[in-house]
């Protein structure tokens, strides 16, 4: 009698929360599971296997895993540098593209020419180009940056080009209720683009220069044609030619790149969620 | 802001001028003695000449015959990796010193690039066919598509330009085939590759007899197609446009080349690497 | 008494259209000055002219003994507009607190941006400022965890610590629930009280008759009418005035 009660006393509201979060845990296995069923399929893709279902005869991707076993902790041996070239060069972008986003919104006409001059010319040519450029380039002039220096150089610059859209989006997100406040208190225009406005705006391009970052992670590999730059693909593809299996190397410096990538997208999770903390909508 | 720009501008004259006056020895030898080490490109696409092992060290043949260079110049030898493009276009920045990279001295090379003498080895151009193509004679390869790795000699001279190799005479052993369109690839293992995945473009390459039989030995699925075509000579190289004076160096290593042939040094290298004797020139 | 703000033959123009024309008026020391009017009338962008938020095409402001001639331009112009904003404290319909700051950094930064102050005394008097519109428990709060009247008052609070000559309010309560507008007109009432000179926008008749020395009505860039609150409420003389009280009934 009493357990009827205690049924019957469940308000109607809290039923149907038991029921969304049914539904919700329902939703989130079934995605597990369908994981799980992917990563099955790509790894039969690489099996090597030879199937007949129901009389089609399907081929799949032969590997010479004594090969990965033996050349994967070599590979593995430029994670540390790809993301120390990411991070670097991401660190370049940002001062840059901070520049290139005042000058974008600065009335000298000269800061205003050089910022949508630059801005043109990196966004106009390849990146790849551009990396060759200035390690070809650059030693013509008397100065020869090591391959690491110029692939700083080439992807802070050229990242730094399109970060400028989102630095010039921050800085003019803030509201020009802000300034002038600032300027009724007496504060002069530098004072409040470092202490009003950078400090709003930082706020708000975190969570684009982090997709930046996660998208110059696997730009890094473009470096590798410089050969001075030991990072993950030019081991992998050293290795995979010398012993003539290309495919291999690549697959591992693939598997490199994805993890990778998923590690720094939870962490990115992770800032997004921090700044946008205690944020509540006037 | 004013005083910040002038500022700059006294560092940027500063570090023009420094690096328009710097005082460094003018010969690339003294330099290198002084520095005690000589810093060797080399191109770690290519078994048994140059390629990484598990531990990521350099080995191979050219890696040792650069090494003892350095023991005999009596200094380290610091190897960098730069594309083998960068290498054969010479203008080398000052960022290594010389090439022990199986580099075949050509005419066109010699405008650009000091070649020690005399070369080091010598390989054949071998002509190598899939094993299911049927191709099995240099008469079958006329009409055909055949693969090569970029900005090497095999392109030049399928190409038709033999003039531009500048080899005497005596190196051909055969005309190049006629009708041919040339696939150049990245390297030469990249045709390799190519056949051995199962991609139809082409399923005949020229490249080096050596790399040819590195291939065998890997398993790829593919045979030699007659005898060697002709005969390369593989050298040390240096840049010409160095800043510094780059002779007493090159004909340092010259005498280097001339006593490891002669006490036999070149010759246990090669039985070692390629399980044959590459270092008499065919030729004489 | 010499007057601590003088306008003088103001016009303003944006584009083609003429928002002020010709205004001319004084303001003496602890004077409470409420403009009316309706919208459009002109009587926010003449307040943001007195700070030159907004530039005056021709004619001059004064505070303090500070004339600044509007249509200016170059380094001599720039810091007298600089020089006189330090006379003035504005107060703005929709707050602008500094959204990344709390109330009392809020408070704090012109005292030690702008006056180069120590921050032990920057954060004294700021505490003062902050108790002064009953908000010192707020101090560490920042904007967005603050209702729309306690977010005004730290711009009062804000304002007053750089101990300007005049305060400006622009329509401080317009943007609030009716609720908070209580809250907001005590610490302008508190003001009054203490002798500020204070030149306020605004629609809130009961502040104006209870404690407006002088009223402006504006109408389409020019003063309608002037008067006291007894004059202008009980006995307009210009229709266009009896018009805007009787709409507001």
């Amino acid at each position: 009698m009493a357990a009827a009660t205690s049924d019957s006393t469940k308000s109607q509201a809290q039923l149907i929360y038991e029921q969304q979060r049914r539904r919700q845990r329902r939703f989130s296995t079934g995605v597990n599971v369908s994981y799980l069923v992917l990563l099955g399929i790509l790894f039969l893709a690489f099996s090597g296997l030879q199937v007949n279902i129901l009389g089609v005869h399907l081929k799949t991707i032969q590997l010479d895993w004594a090969f990965i076993v033996e050349r994967t902790p070599f590979i593995f041996g430029g994670v540390g540098l790809t993301i120390i070239l990411a991070i670097l060069s991401i660190s370049l972008a940002c001062v840059l593209a901070l520049l290139g986003a005042l000058g974008r919104l600065s009335k000298f006409p000269p800061a205003y020419a050089l910022a949508t001059f630059y801005i043109s010319l990196i966004r106009g040519t390849p990146l790849l180009l551009q990396i060759i450029f200035i390690f070809l380039g650059l030693p013509q002039l008397g100065i020869t940056p090591g391959g690491m220096t110029a692939g700083v150089l080439a992807l802070g610059i050229n990242y730094g080009a399109y970060m400028t859209e989102i630095m010039r989006a921050g800085i003019q997100s803030v509201g020009v209720g802000q300034r002038e406040a600032a300027l009724a208190i007496g504060m002069v225009p530098s004072q409040i683009m470092r202490r009003i406005v950078l400090p709003q705006a930082l706020k708000l391009v975190v969570p684009p220069i982090g997709n930046e970052f996660i998208a110059m992670l696997k730009d890094t590999a473009l470096i590798s044609v410089t050969g001075f730059v030991w990072e993950i693909l030019w081991r992998a593809q050293k290795v995979g030619r010398a012993n003539f299996r290309s495919l291999e190397a690549l697959l591992v410096a693939a598997v490199f790149y994805w993890v990778i990538t998923i590690l720094f997208t939870m962490v990115q999770g992770r800032i997004e969620a921090y700044v946008a903390r205690g944020d509540r909508t006037l | 802001m004013k005083r910040l720009m002038r500022l700059f501008f006294v560092v940027v004259l500063t570090a023009v001028l420094a690096a328009c006056t710097s005082s460094e020895p003018a010969d690339l030898l003294a330099k290198i003695e002084e520095d005690g080490v000589i810093r060797v490109s080399t191109d770690p696409n290519y078994a048994p000449q140059s390629f990484l092992d598990e531990s990521g060290e350099f080995v191979g043949f050219d890696v040792d015959v650069a090494k003892e260079i350095g023991k005999r110049l009596g200094v380290e030898v610091e190897f960098v990796t730069p594309d083998w493009d960068l290498i054969t276009a010479g203008n080398w920045g000052n960022q290594w010193d010389m090439s022990v990279g199986s580099m075949t001295v050509t005419v066109a090379r010699q405008e650009i690039l000091h070649f020690a003498e005399p070369a080091y080895y010598y390989t054949p151009a071998q002509f190598a066919a899939s094993d299911a193509s049927g191709i099995e004679s240099l008469d079958q390869i006329n009409g055909q598509p055949v693969c090569v790795g970029l900005s090497t000699t095999y392109e030049t001279w399928l190409n038709g330009n033999k003039a531009e190799l500048g080899f005497p005479e005596s190196s051909f052993y055969a005309e190049a085939p006629t009708g041919v369109s040339v696939v150049p690839l990245q390297t030469d293992n990249e045709c390799a590759q190519a056949i051995q995945a199962g991609r139809t473009e082409f399923s005949v390459f020229l490249t080096s007899g050596t790399v040819v039989q590195a291939a065998i030995d890997e398993g790829i699925a593919i045979h030699r197609v007659g005898s060697p075509v002709y005969s390369e000579n593989l050298a040390v190289a240096f840049d010409k446009k160095s800043s510094l004076d780059g002779t007493s160096l090159v004909a340092r290593v010259s005498e280097i080349i001339a006593e490891m042939h002669a006490d036999g040094t070149l010759s246990t290298l090669s039985n070692q690497w390629f399980g044959a004797d590459l270092t008499s020139d065919p030729t004489k | 008494m010499t007057p601590i703000v003088r306008v003088s033959k103001l016009d303003k123009y944006f584009d083609q259209l003429h928002v002020l024309k010709d205004i001319s008026f004084e303001v003496a020391p602890a004077e409470v000055v409420c403009i009316i009017g309706r919208s459009g009338s002109g009587k926010s962008t003449l307040l943001r002219c007195i700070n030159f938020l907004e530039q005056p095409d021709f004619g001059s402001v004064e505070v303090d003994g500070l004339v600044v001639q509007g249509g200016g331009h170059g380094r001599e112009y720039r810091q007298q507009v600089h020089d006189l904003r330090l006379k003035t404290g504005m107060v703005f319909q929709s707050f602008n607190l500094f959204a990344h700051m709390t109330a009392l950094e809020n408070v704090i930064e012109g005292p030690m941006t702008v006056k180069g102050m120590s921050k032990d005394e920057a954060v004294a008097l700021g505490m003062r400022n902050l108790e002064k519109v009953g908000l010192s428990a707020k101090k560490d709060q920042y904007p967005s965890r603050l209702s729309g009247g306690q977010q005004q008052r730290v711009a009062i609070a804000r304002a007053m610590a750089m101990q300007p000559k005049v305060m400006l309010f622009d329509e401080p309560t317009s943007a609030l629930d009716p609720e908070l507008i209580g809250e907001v007109l005590g610490v302008m009432q508190q003001l009054v009280e203490e002798g500020m000179t204070m030149l306020a926008v605004t629609h809130e008749m009961s502040f104006a008759r209870r404690f407006a020395d002088r009223i402006l009505f504006m109408h389409e860039g020019r003063f309608a009418e002037i008067g006291t609150p007894e004059q202008l409420f009980n006995n307009p003389q210009d229709e266009r005035t009896r018009a805007f009280l009787s709409h507001l009934q």
